[in-house]
């Protein structure tokens, strides 16, 4: 259980819709990931039918979570969000503002100055991010009450690529709830995520794109519950030479041996 | 009137966004409407006059990472 915004969610495992081979193994692959969150976008409507895919998350009864994927400004990306928490009825907020179509960095001030409207609008703004300390600030102040810094770049699964920023963010806030969203491609690298101290891991191409996403997101949900157990446990730290887990003393033939290997 | 649903250009008669849903055959329950970049909310459908060159963009839940 994961108490986000007055909010218990099912788990600290926010998982995408997207890129699923089929509405039948994205519904199964929701359920065994016993994900908190469920990511999901608007686009264009194309026929005047229902919505199956809102059906089906609807029957589940999970939380969502809306994007403004491929925004590039403010003011789509506001719009955007006014739209998403009509449909959707909630006002939780994955906030993407994107600053180039290559690598899909986040553009640091837009996201500011949306951030800053959104939640003077009332909106929970989760915001995509850099790992960027003083970007992390600067939403902050704008009224973010989560951040979302990337592992690496969207789609990649590279993992985390600069951890030592990563864990500057969590020192330096440990206080904010922060969630690692996108570049995850393997569940260690979501447990790496989570040992660090992070409240969540956001994901979706590694579990939809993998060849049993059923699995998949059941893995995923494993190694980001061990990950966390594992950073409340306090984690030991690194030493550069070996120390010897069992025992030294009472050592059988420990004497006897050392004599015999300097007569020889 | 022409107007620009969705990106695609069309003429068509209708005075507000109400009509253009209701000749568009499309269930407000499972959409939503913004026109020239503008949210349009549910409650004003039925006021929100169109105009000639209007871009209207209606949206649908889609799958989302």
């Amino acid at each position: 259980m994961w108490e986000l915004f007055e909010k218990s969610l099912k788990s600290r495992l926010l998982l995408g819709t997207s890129r699923y081979p089929s509405p039948e193994v994205l519904k199964k692959s929701i359920l065994s990931s016993n994900a908190g969150i469920i990511t999901v976008s608007l686009r264009r409507s194309s026929g005047g039918e229902g919505n199956p895919f809102w059906e089906m998350l609807n029957s589940l009864g999970v939380q969502v979570l809306p994007n403004t994927a491929g925004c590039h400004s403010v003011n789509e990306a506001v719009t955007t969000a006014q739209m998403a928490r009509e449909i959707f009825g909630t006002n939780w907020l994955k906030l993407e503002v994107i600053g180039d179509d290559y690598t899909l960095i986040p553009n640091p001030s837009a996201l500011v100055e949306a951030a800053e409207i959104l939640c003077r609008d009332g909106f929970e703004v989760f915001p995509y991010m850099t790992e960027d300390l003083t970007l992390a600030e600067k939403l902050l102040e704008a009224g973010c009450k989560i951040l979302m810094p990337w592992a690496s770049p969207i789609g990649s699964g590279q993992g985390i690529v600069n951890p030592l920023a990563l864990k500057t963010l969590r020192e330096k806030f440990p206080e904010v709830p922060m969630v690692v969203d996108a570049g995850i491609g393997s569940p260690s690298h979501a447990a790496h995520a989570m040992e660090l101290g992070f409240d969540g891991v956001l994901l979706n191409t590694a579990v939809a794109t993998s060849l049993d996403p059923i699995k998949m997101a059941r893995a995923f949900a494993l190694a980001i519950e061990g990950g966390r157990e594992g950073y409340l446990s306090g984690i030991m730290e690194q030493r550069d030479f070996a120390h010897a887990s069992t025992p030294v003393v009472g050592t059988p033939f420990w004497h006897n041996e050392r004599r015999d290997d300097s007569s020889q | 009137m022409q107007l620009f649903i969705n990106g695609s250009d069309q003429k068509l008669e209708v005075k507000t966004v109400e009509e253009l849903l209701v000749h568009l055959d499309k269930k407000p329950a499972f959409l939503a409407v913004a026109v020239n970049k503008v949210f349009v909310p549910k409650n004003k459908y039925f006021e929100y006059t169109l105009f000639e060159g209007d871009r209207v963009e209606i949206v649908t839940p889609h799958p989302g990472g």
